[in-house]
């Protein structure tokens, strides 16, 4: 790529720089934060924000994944995917560590069979993603409480707990797991046949088809995927709050959309990616954070939440008219 | 009288229209003439109201019309019907024919009756013998288009556009449309006609004007000039209107076999056998909507079909296009911004899904070199642009075309088939990509080009098929010529065989 | 091209309307309910039933008005309970009478539709998102509002409410209510202009229809069914409570794309939204009365939610597609 080449499409893809903006909204709150209380701002506090973020962040990797591959697709099956694999891994490991292993492959494998059900639901009859997803979270619900039979059981094995909890040189595990699975999902999304696949088809779903995409398997797997993240945050979350209850996973399902959209990732597909899905979540907890600071109550910080979602969408997502 | 004057239309940097002007005169037929992208579409949408003019007014009767507003235009008596369609296909065909001026009663509620009513004066007006609470999703394109002009006419306007309005009729409707247009124009109605078609022109109209790069050209009457006078004005230089390149009528000499099908049947294809040789370029003509687009896409497995199917190193119908694809068939759908382009992704990458399209979803993509392929590409194609990476929704019809072929090209196939390849292109681009085809098959690509334009089968193909109610009736060789073409797509329907298909559509 | 229209036609059309995917789905939930539960047609047990379902089915019809429009409104939960919490807390707490709070509840869950519409057709965001957002503030509003659950509201407006009226369950009259406000707005233009818009936004344009204003209605319409909504449940449970409408935005989603609603727009009907919401409501009945351990019920009752919308889907998809060539 010639320099000019490469500037010219800098500038295009700040011509719609949603990203800047949650960098600088994001960074904005965090100087309020300081603000009001020099706390917020100690390098501790900021890595236990970021240690708090990873958990929501990892919770919308599948978010972002479903909503970039377009056809209105979103998960919101995502709670209770994380509430059931929360469950799982605490019961079945109970809080052994030689169980976590073979606790972690069921959890995975369950995840991702539930988020394939989701896809095939989706492609094949043809319920919209939303209503699917829906509906699929009220059945993964349901499971949980059989498997439980109300009352999860077991708690996190020490290892899992220290993953959660733990610090390496001052830095929360939580926060290098994050790390990884960010730069493995930069990775597929730019560089592997998936990847650059499902930023095209997201765009447009028919021409991909004519194209020669295995559209099925592309849409399909990526509500599969969406579930192995999910999986994966459950048994994180898990480590983190070391026991389990029903519905642990409730509290991510609106976040993680909302992680997404704030990142500038498109709801209509095609245009986004993870790292803006990152500053998003990290967005969004520091607000969370600051709010708590603030003495604010739940109406509160439900109303200041729901405002700032809204300057920043009318912000980024205004559409055009058409004449 | 309407008076346009100086309408400009800027969308971004893109200057669609600049400074148009033009007088229609009641109870006269005015055409509208232009290349793709000349500014025509443009200027019929402002005359509607849905597209505001970023400069200009129109005058009405010596009123201002109140511009970007179709409910004011309507009101004024500017009826517009539009070549994409303004239909709502879940409603029904009453319900879209009084759409946005349905008759209500003294409650305000919608007045069924007379609704209905005045609906089926039209259909009758039209010779349409349908019932009037189908959806009009459900009927065929050109009823659509019947109905489309219906919508103008239950209007009662005293100015008609019709923005492509004969293209998906057919003959006898076309001629229905003519007397209805022209007892109109008795009654003192100006219509403005956009077409491209000189036949129908010369047929109906007094004068036309011609659009250029969103510039009129001029305004002249039709009684005292020729076609290639108004060719000239739509081009600006001189061509001559010989096909660009005569064959020598047999110079093809038979290779491998590279595409086989054999009685492909469903709902529209009554038994389908062809074959296709590397480098060979084979054509589907007929007249519109014989089962063409149906033959295509069950080719590529894009629909359901019975049959066999043989290609290079695969037997068997395709199960889907990606099926196709990994075999090294590839598709150019006509319907370029549904199924064709990725509008918001960048030339790049448009072009590149051709090459890892069929590749095993956890493959690494990137490769080393893959922008100077990409750009060799667009280079070859010579696509206007000014970025590899700008949105491919910027650029012009032609060229978002030639990103289709750089993504075919880029692809390596065994055999390319194209629907309508230079549909909405214009004069130039649809000769170079007529020399990119010709290219194509000199590498040993075999090709099946459906085209509705007879000019360009001719131009382009080795050996034409003509297709009649789902089957193949006809196969012309040799020295071909466009009349040929025509000739045999209307004899389509007398032939035998097409005669035979009928008795068997019967008995069935 | 042959023209195979007949009467025949007419019948399969009739068949294969949307609508019908609904009743079908009602019908059968009605007759799986009978044989677990033989009581189900005792008039109480009616009553108790229509009880349920009459506030769902108002907010099934508010959405589906946006729906067709090609919206969506995920704050009518958020309505719901900003009109119950609105009414029993003005009655219990600051002692208006109950009509004026309840007047006060309804114009409370309207002008949130007007906020709704106006940033979506106005401003031009996404109605997903708008309507999200929205959700999360109102419900921080009904929560400062009323923090915990309490208060009430006159017996006799619980009373009448769990009674007949002329031999038929007063929760029957509202719904015949809802439905006939709906049929006022049906067959004016803004009901069929609902069903353009949503359909083909663009040709709507092209005929002069007031998209945007089309638009901003189905938000207030929405908005005012599911205040009507808001107080049917107050008078239900005659109490107040922060959470009471949770459930609405997604069980009334799930209703109207169970009533053969297209969720893109432009196709579907308020009774297919009904029968919907009806089916819903019963699949509940049946997983309790079919003595299915509690701990299961959920579970079941998801189950047949799932596979109701998979098997409208792949009816749908069946039923044929609409299509205009060269149309938007």
């Amino acid at each position: 790529m010639t320099f000019t080449e490469r500037a010219k499409q800098w500038l295009e893809q700040s011509s719609r720089n949603s990203l800047g903006i949650a960098v600088g909204v994001a960074v904005l709150l965090t100087a309020v934060g300081g603000a009001f209380n020099r706390g917020f701002v100690s390098p501790s506090n900021l890595l236990n924000l970021l240690a708090i973020s990873s958990l929501l962040g990892l919770a919308a990797a599948g978010q972002t994944l479903v909503v970039l591959s377009g056809g209105e697709g979103i998960d919101l099956s995502i709670g209770a995917v994380i509430s059931l694999s929360a469950v799982l891994t605490s019961q079945i490991s109970n809080g052994q560590n030689g169980l976590l292993f073979p606790a972690v492959v069921v959890t995975l494998v369950v995840g991702a069979l539930l988020g394939l059900v989701n896809g095939l639901g989706i492609y094949l009859a043809q319920v919209p993603p939303l209503i699917m997803t829906l509906g699929m979270s009220s059945v993964i619900e349901g499971i949980v409480l059989v498997y439980t039979q109300g009352q999860p059981k077991g708690q996190a094995p020490p290892f899992l707990a220290t993953l959660g909890t733990g610090q390496v040189l001052g830095i929360p595990w939580l926060i290098i797991v994050w790390a990884v699975f960010t730069l493995i999902i930069w990775y597929v999304l730019k560089h592997m046949v998936y990847g650059r696949l499902l930023f095209l088809v997201g765009d447009n779903r028919s021409a991909g088809r004519m194209s020669g995409v295995p559209i099925a398997k592309l849409v399909v797997g990526t509500y599969a995927l969406s579930g192995f993240f999910s999986a994966c945050t459950g048994i994180l979350f898990l480590g983190y709050t070391n026991t389990t209850y029903l519905n642990i996973g409730d509290v991510y399902i609106l976040p993680s959309v909302a992680a997404v959209v704030v990142g500038g990732t498109a709801l209509s597909g095609g245009r986004g990616g993870y790292i803006g899905t990152v500053v998003g979540a990290i967005l969004l907890t520091v607000l969370d954070s600051l709010l708590t600071t603030m003495h604010m109550g739940e109406a509160t910080r439900g109303i200041i939440n729901g405002v700032v979602l809204l300057v920043l969408l009318s912000i980024y997502t205004r559409q055009p008219k058409d004449a | 009288m309407l008076t346009i004057e100086g309408l400009r239309k800027e969308y971004g940097a893109v200057v669609a229209l600049q400074g148009a002007s033009l007088t229609l005169v009641p109870g006269t037929i005015h055409a509208l003439l232009g290349a793709n992208g000349s500014g025509k579409s443009t200027l019929v949408k402002m005359l509607g109201g849905v597209v505001r003019p970023t400069k200009g007014t129109i005058w009405v009767d010596e009123q201002r019309l109140e511009v970007g507003s179709p409910a004011h235009a309507i009101h004024k008596g500017i009826a517009v019907s539009y070549q994409e369609t303004s239909l709502v296909p879940s409603m029904s065909v009453a319900d879209n024919v009084l759409l946005g001026i349905e008759p209500t009663g003294k409650a305000g509620y919608v007045a069924q009756r007379s609704l209905r009513e005045r609906a089926a004066e039209i259909l009758d007006q039209l010779g349409l013998n349908i019932p009037p609470d189908v959806p009009v999703g459900e009927l065929p394109t050109n009823i659509q288009h019947l109905l489309e002009i219906g919508k103008a006419l239950v209007k009662r306007p005293k100015y008609m556009v019709l923005d492509e309005a004969t293209a998906a009729l057919r003959r006898e409707e076309v001629k229905r449309l003519f007397s209805i247009v022209c007892s109109l124009r008795d009654e003192g109605v100006a219509i403005l006609f956009v077409s491209h078609r000189f036949d129908e022109v010369y047929a109906i109209c007094d004068r036309a004007t011609v659009l250029r790069n969103g510039a009129v050209v001029g305004t002249r009457s039709l009684s005292n000039t020729s076609r290639e006078e108004l060719i000239q004005d739509m081009i600006g230089r001189r061509i001559s209107l010989e096909p660009v390149q005569q064959k020598t009528g047999t110079s093809f000499k038979k290779q491998a076999v590279c595409l086989k099908a054999r009685s492909l049947t469903n709902a529209e294809l009554r038994g389908v056998d062809l074959e296709v040789s590397a480098g060979e370029i084979v054509g589907i003509g007929g007249l519109q909507g014989q089962g063409q687009t149906a033959l295509l896409r069950a080719l590529i497995g894009a629909t359901t079909v019975r049959g066999d199917l043989e290609t290079d190193g695969h037997q068997g119908l395709f199960r889907n296009p990606s099926h196709a694809a990994g075999n090294g068939v590839r598709f150019i759908s006509g319907d370029r911004g549904r199924e064709g382009v990725f509008g918001q992704r960048s030339i790049y990458e448009n072009i590149v899904i051709g090459r890892i399209a069929t590749f095993p979803l956890w493959k690494r993509a990137s490769q080393r070199g893959e922008n100077q392929a990409a750009r060799a590409l667009v280079e070859q194609l010579k696509i206007v642009h000014h970025s590899l990476f700008q949105e491919v929704r910027g650029l012009s019809g032609g060229n978002q075309q030639k990103v289709l072929f750089a993504r075919t090209l880029a692809s390596k196939p065994n055999v390319v088939i194209l629907d309508d390849p230079t549909k909405g292109v214009d004069v130039s681009t649809r000769m170079e990509i007529h020399r990119l085809l010709r290219n194509l098959a000199g590498e040993g690509v075999g090709l099946l080009i459906a085209s509705s334009d007879d000019e360009e089968l001719a131009e382009v193909c080795d050996r034409v098929l003509i297709m009649y109610e789902g089957q193949i009736v006809r196969e012309l060789t040799g020295d071909l010529q466009p009349s040929h073409i025509t000739k045999a797509s209307i004899e389509g329907a007398q032939s035998e065989k097409g005669k035979g298909a009928e008795t068997r559509a019967d008995s069935l | 091209m042959r023209t195979p229209f007949n009467l025949n036609q007419r019948a399969t059309r009739i068949f294969r309307s949307p609508a019908m995917i609904g009743w079908v789905l009602f019908l059968i939930g009605l007759v799986a309910n009978a044989i677990v539960q033989p009581t189900l047609f005792k008039l109480s047990v009616i009553n108790s039933n229509l009880g349920l379902a009459a506030p769902l089915i108002m907010v099934a019809i508010g959405q589906t008005a946006v729906v067709l429009a090609g919206g969506i409104d995920l704050s009518v939960g958020s309505i719901v309970t900003l009109t119950n919490v609105l009414v029993v807390s003005l009655y219990s707490f600051h002692h208006t009478g109950f009509w004026l709070a309840a007047i006060f509840g309804v114009a409370a869950g309207m002008a949130v539709g007007v906020v709704n519409g106006f940033i979506i057709s106005v401003v031009r965001i996404p109605a997903l998102l708008v309507t999200f957002a929205m959700m999360s503030i109102v419900n921080g509003v009904a929560l400062a509002i009323l923090p915990q659950p309490g208060g009430q509201i006159p017996a006799d407006i619980y009373q009448i409410y769990g009674s007949t009226v002329g031999g038929l369950p007063f929760p029957f009259l509202l719904i015949v209510f809802g439905v006939l406000l709906w049929m006022i707005f049906r067959y004016r233009k803004i009901g069929r202009y609902l069903i353009a818009v949503g359909g083909a936004d663009w040709s709507s344009r092209a005929n002069g229809i007031p998209v945007t204003k089309v638009r901003f209605q189905s938000y207030i319409l929405s908005a005012t069914f599911a205040s009507l909504a808001g107080l049917f449940l107050t008078s239900e449970v005659s109490s107040g409570d922060p959470l009471i409408g949770a459930s609405y935005a997604l069980n009334s989603l799930a209703a109207v794309v169970l009533g053969g609603t297209a969720l893109a727009g432009g196709r579907g009907s308020v009774s297919g939204s009904a029968g919907g919401a009806l089916f819903l409501i019963l699949v509940q009945n049946i997983v309790y009365f079919a003595n299915v351990p509690s701990y299961y019920q959920t579970l079941v009752s998801g189950l047949i939610v799932v596979i109701g919308l998979a098997t409208t889907g792949v009816l749908y998809v069946r039923s044929g597609k609409l299509h205009l060539t060269n149309g938007r």
